[in-house]
């Protein structure tokens, strides 16, 4: 029998403080060269300044791991 | 991590276009539309990047489904007066059962948002309304006149009528007024004497 891996797309939602041009930069800086990254934006248009991410095989632990290790803060929105 | 539900996707997106007709493109917040929808900001990003890429996908739904439901049962090959009466009726039809669409397509039509969008609808009608005026003009069942005259000659009367339907009220808001399939066909009639060649 043979296994075979299957890439799941998920979106991580995350409230941030992220909200000048600068910050943004350096986020891309940051999540720009990982590979299970598809995407990501801010929305600094909102009170949460909103990070979304889509993202393969990667949790939302890991995001906020590794965003808290690079002092940017975020909390997940609840549902 | 979440998952997509099309029912949740589907209700944002309604209630989206209702506040956006209701308080004007200022009057939509991601916060302010997670309350009108029921669900949380969060379940809201799942679906949609920020406001821009919203009111963005809320316009590419609504450019294609006008093109659909104008097109509907609808032949570029058809006779001038044949062709042109199932879009009187598609269109008619698709503006009095959808209010708030068509009205939010009407204030699309003056911002930024439509500068993407309207091309690709101006081109799916103009791929097949092309060979249509084309054929109409070859078989002098229409004169040749220049674009907008054509357009403002064809619908405008159409959608004045549709609009005092909607209102309910007619000429100077004095009568009820129903459009008839017997009011259309009156128009109708007109129209087609004024663009005959």
């Amino acid at each position: 029998m043979t296994q075979t891996s299957t890439l799941v797309l998920h979106v991580v939602v995350l409230k941030t403080r992220i909200s000048t041009e600068e910050e943004v930069v350096a986020l891309h800086d940051l999540l720009g060269g990982k590979e299970n990254i598809l995407k990501w934006s801010v929305d600094r248009s909102d009170c949460d300044k909103v990070l979304r991410i889509e993202t393969f095989n990667t949790t939302t632990e890991e995001i906020m791991q590794l965003l808290g290790h690079h002092q940017i803060f975020c909390e997940e929105l609840p549902d | 991590m979440r998952a997509r539900d099309e029912s949740k996707e589907s209700t944002i997106r309604q209630k989206a276009m209702e506040m956006i007709v209701a308080q004007g493109f200022d009057g939509l917040s991601m916060q302010k539309l997670a309350k009108a929808a029921g669900v949380s900001p969060a379940t809201i990003y799942i679906y949609f990047k920020d406001r821009e890429d919203l009111i963005m996908q809320l316009c590419k739904e609504v450019g294609e489904r006008i093109v659909e439901k104008t097109l509907l049962n609808f032949d570029p090959g058809m006779s001038f007066e044949d062709g042109l009466r199932v879009q009187w009726k598609n269109r008619a039809s698709y503006w009095i059962s959808n209010p708030v669409e068509s009205q939010f397509l009407e204030m699309v039509k003056h911002t930024h948002y439509y500068d993407k969008f309207g091309p690709q609808v101006k081109n799916a009608f103009s791929a097949v309304m092309g060979t249509f005026i084309g054929n109409a003009i070859r078989n002098g069942e229409m004169k040749l006149m220049s674009k907008e005259v054509y357009w403002s000659i064809c619908f405008a009367p159409l959608y004045q009528l549709v609009k005092y339907h909607i209102s309910g009220k007619g000429l100077a808001g004095t009568d009820n007024f129903v459009l008839t399939d017997a009011i259309m066909e009156e128009a109708f009639q007109l129209v087609l004497k004024a663009l005959k060649a």
